[in-house]
């Protein structure tokens, strides 16, 4: 029993303030386990039963069940319960029993075999899909003892086909892939062992008889050698169906709207995608100092302007009037030179 | 080695019997010669072959040349989309094929999220290739839990098999793809971290821890967290070895209860030490309570306002606690004084145990004459209402001496009376008892007189039906 928020508030209060009776360990790991976690584990499911359940969607039920266990609570009890009117309730329910992930069966005349799949964020209703149920083989019960089953716990392949999944001007196909994909995803894991894949769960969609058919098939898969390339070491599956198989056609739809969706989506900054840090400039010496290398273009030092100081001005300055002071005196011994040459050609100096 | 661990581990989910993996290709091979229907009879070769070699048990030690027929397959009665792509793309089909290690991935590819183990096969379904128009009543399936009576037309489960085959091939060829490290367990595939298929969460995100008061001015102000610089444990002196710093059985620990107490510094000697920690530790206790509500309250963890409230109902108990008896005293009204058992508006049911005034004004009067001389000599206080005819009802008692005549004869009279009284038991009064069934000792009709509810206004000669009467017409003049 997930509490509340104001129950958990009030909780905290009586710890805070002293009060003896607070829970065993275990509980206290329990009532962790519920909180919010920065990476989330696989959603548990909640099995209802709406007003009036027939016998075959009992089965429908129990077969879910059987997919989806350990992850999964199947509640016996008929529920006034309609979905798409009043999700208060379905709401309480999913918090107390943290589910995050719903399906309500339900079999009136106006709907027929009727199976509300939806899940929940923040402990309130986010999407839901009803689905009409027209075919249903049980793998528990039509398929037979000689079919190999799939093992409680293990994680499915699934596939989509069909161009429709992408299409969402009338209907919007996509999220309900979006759905389906959460349903049937089973526990989010790291790492998988690959031998330990056993079953395959299809979603095929085509326009038939006037609307659009979702066909959901269950194989058992096999990994078997490779006949054609026998030194490969990857293996090509056998698949045997298995159940349980749907036929069903869309009916109602809720989508959450854009702000909740996207809230929804948003995960902490810590698991959002990193964009990787080539860092090919940067090196740490062994003393932990870590230097990094700035690579620039060939500088032509010589046409460089530099700083100027005191110094280097009055060398410039004292070479400057050496120059100066090497030319006036060579223009003086240019002049009497040719001073000289006046006296010598007109017999007297030349006077300005 | 693939296969035979899946044997072993598939044999302890199959019930009892070993699958006869022959019989079971045996099944599809029996299938695909008669639910192919679009298909003409040219292809079936090809087809069958294919399929047959993907799902039978022999594929371990057969090696397939149907590679190479594939490339050469160039049926023009094909009107699939698979014949299409083969026509067209004759040499970089080739390279396509080669490229993925097996043909039995199919001419369709899919994408790919990993994360998830999903593959997605976008092209179109051919519904003439799927559906299997029913001609009457499907009779085989009637027998399943849901059967498909609305549905017009039937799947062919054939084709979405190979369908499936082809997607799961590739979907396993990615898997393999990934890198694997080898546990004890098995080959481990890395999947990789981030959700191609942005599937929502079901909680958001737990909120970053926020800042005490403290830890916000010590960041402010550029001072250190003692949590940094302090160790976990402390070298205690008393007992020579490394123990915590704070909590239950902490290092050098000063607030215990020590028979002896020293007198420091400034201490009044005459003050009771072990009363002095007591309140200290209690004040700590107090302080340390409330600032750790208060960071929380401010952090969100907590409703707003509930230190306060929980600090005000704490101080009305201990300050009840202290005035102890006192309250009674100011609360409750002294005995003696009848109180008005009224309820009020508010008390609904409960009566309130206010004082009122009608019956404070007769025990007034009644205490006004409570003297032996009826209250007629008493001094009048101030606000007293006046005393009218406070002897009317009041009786004076008369003095009866031993010696007079009239009491001696009657004395004795009386006091048998009153002995008789005692001895017997009750007279009228018992019989009254005994009647009502006071005094019963067993539970029978006739210990005592026992009413049952009949009597004779209850007796009903008839019974039933007849019991109700006649129905009599109800006239108008029956009805005035």
């Amino acid at each position: 029993m997930a509490p509340t928020e104001q129950q958990r508030k009030a909780s905290r209060t009586k710890e805070l303030s002293g009060s003896k009776k607070v829970p065993n360990a275990r509980v206290q790991r329990y009532l962790k386990s519920t909180e919010s976690k920065l990476k989330e584990d696989g959603k548990n499911t909640l099995l209802l039963k709406g007003i009036k359940a027939s016998e075959a969607m009992s089965r429908v039920l129990q077969e879910l069940r059987a997919l989806q266990a350990p992850r999964v609570k199947l509640l016996n009890k008929k529920n006034q319960i309609v979905p798409f009117e009043d999700q208060q309730s379905l709401e309480f329910l999913s918090t107390k029993n943290d589910c995050a992930l719903f399906a309500v069966a339900s079999h009136n005349k106006k709907r027929p075999n009727n199976l509300v799949i939806g899940r929940t964020f923040d402990h309130q209703v986010l999407d839901m899909a009803e689905l009409g149920i027209l075919r249903f083989k049980s793998s528990l019960r039509d398929y037979g003892g000689q079919v190999f089953k799939k093992r409680i716990g293990t994680k499915p392949l699934l596939m989509f086909q069909g161009d429709l999944w992408q299409q969402y001007s009338t209907i919007d196909y996509p999220n309900l892939q979006n759905l389906l994909t959460d349903f049937y995803r089973g526990q989010v894991v790291d790492k998988i062992l690959a031998t330990g894949i056993d079953h395959m769960i299809v979603f095929t969609i085509a326009p038939a008889q006037g609307t659009v058919l979702i066909h959901q098939r269950t194989y058992h898969i096999q990994l078997k050698k490779n006949p054609k390339d026998l030194s490969s070491k990857v293996p090509v599956p056998l698949l045997q169906p298995c159940g349980p198989d749907f036929d069903f056609v869309l009916r109602r739809t809720m989508w959450a709207d854009s702000d909740l969706a996207k809230a929804a989506r948003r995960q902490p900054a810590e698991l959002r995608k990193k964009k990787t840090e080539k860092n090919k400039n940067k090196t740490t010496t062994i003393f932990g100092e870590t230097m990094g290398r700035l690579h620039l273009e060939k500088q032509n030092v010589e046409k460089m302007g530099g700083r100027k100081n005191k110094a280097l001005r009055r060398a410039e300055k004292a070479a400057a009037d050496q120059e100066s002071m090497a030319v006036e005196s060579e223009l003086d011994r240019e002049k009497e030179e040719m001073g000289r040459e006046f006296q010598r050609e007109f017999g007297f100096a030349e006077q300005d | 080695m693939v296969a035979k661990k899946e044997k072993s581990k598939r044999s302890k989910n199959v019930e009892e019997e070993e699958v006869d993996y022959a019989a079971v290709a045996d099944q599809f091979a029996d299938l695909s010669d008669q639910d192919s229907v679009e298909e003409e009879d040219d292809d079936d070769d090809d087809e069958n072959d294919e399929s047959s070699s993907r799902n039978s048990a022999d594929s371990n030690d057969e090696i397939e040349n149907s590679g190479s027929d594939d490339d050469e397959e160039d049926s023009q009665d094909h009107d699939d989309s698979e014949g299409d792509e083969e026509n067209d793309d004759g040499e970089e089909d080739d390279i396509v094929r080669k490229m993925t290690t097996n043909s039995f991935a199919g001419t369709e590819p899919c994408s790919f999220d990993m994360h998830n183990l999903l593959a997605i096969n976008s092209h179109q379904m051919d519904t003439s290739k799927m559906y299997i128009k029913k001609a009457g009543k499907y009779n085989d399936e009637e027998d399943i839990t849901i059967p498909p009576e609305s549905l017009d037309v039937a799947v062919n489960e054939k084709y979405l098999l190979e369908k499936a085959a082809s997607g799961c091939t590739q979907l396993i060829a990615a898997l393999w793809q990934l890198p694997i490290e080898s546990s004890d367990i098995g080959p481990m595939v890395s999947l990789p971290i981030h959700d191609g298929s942005k599937i929502p969460r079901q909680l958001p995100p737990p909120p970053p821890k926020k800042e005490t008061k403290w830890e916000k001015f010590a960041k402010l102000r550029g001072i250190s967290l003692n949590k940094e610089k302090r160790s976990q444990k402390v070298f205690d002196e008393a007992t020579g070895e490394w123990m915590y710093r704070h909590g239950y059985r902490k290092a050098n620990d000063d607030t215990k209860e020590w028979p002896i107490m020293e007198v420091k510094g400034n201490d009044d000697p005459y003050a009771d030490p072990w009363e002095k920690q007591r309140e200290e530790k209690r004040s700590r206790k107090d302080k340390n309570m409330e600032s750790r509500m208060r960071n929380e309250e401010r952090a969100g963890n907590l409703v707003k306002g509930t230190t306060n409230k929980l600090l005000k109902n704490r101080e009305k108990a201990r300050m009840a606690g202290k005035a102890g008896g006192d309250l009674d005293r100011y609360n409750v009204p002294p005995s003696g004084v009848p109180v008005d058992l009224r309820p009020t508006k508010g008390s609904g049911d409960i009566k309130s145990m206010k004082r009122g005034k009608a019956s404070i004004t007769n025990a007034l009067l009644a205490t006004q004459r409570s003297t032996a001389s009826l209250g007629n000599f008493d001094k009048m206080l101030e606000g007293e209402p006046e005393r009218k005819k406070n002897h009317v009802g009041a009786k004076k008692r008369k003095y009866e001496g031993s010696t007079d005549k009239t009491v001696i004869s009657t004395e004795a009279e009386r006091a048998m009376k009153v002995f008789k009284h005692v001895v017997d038991g009750g007279g009228a009064q018992k019989e009254k008892a005994r009647l009502k069934g006071h005094l019963a000792k067993g539970e029978t009709a006739y210990d005592y007189e026992f009413n049952d509810g009949l009597g004779p206004s209850t007796f009903q000669k008839k019974k039933g039906r007849a019991a109700a009467g006649k129905m009599k017409k109800m006239t108008k003049k029956r009805i005035k």
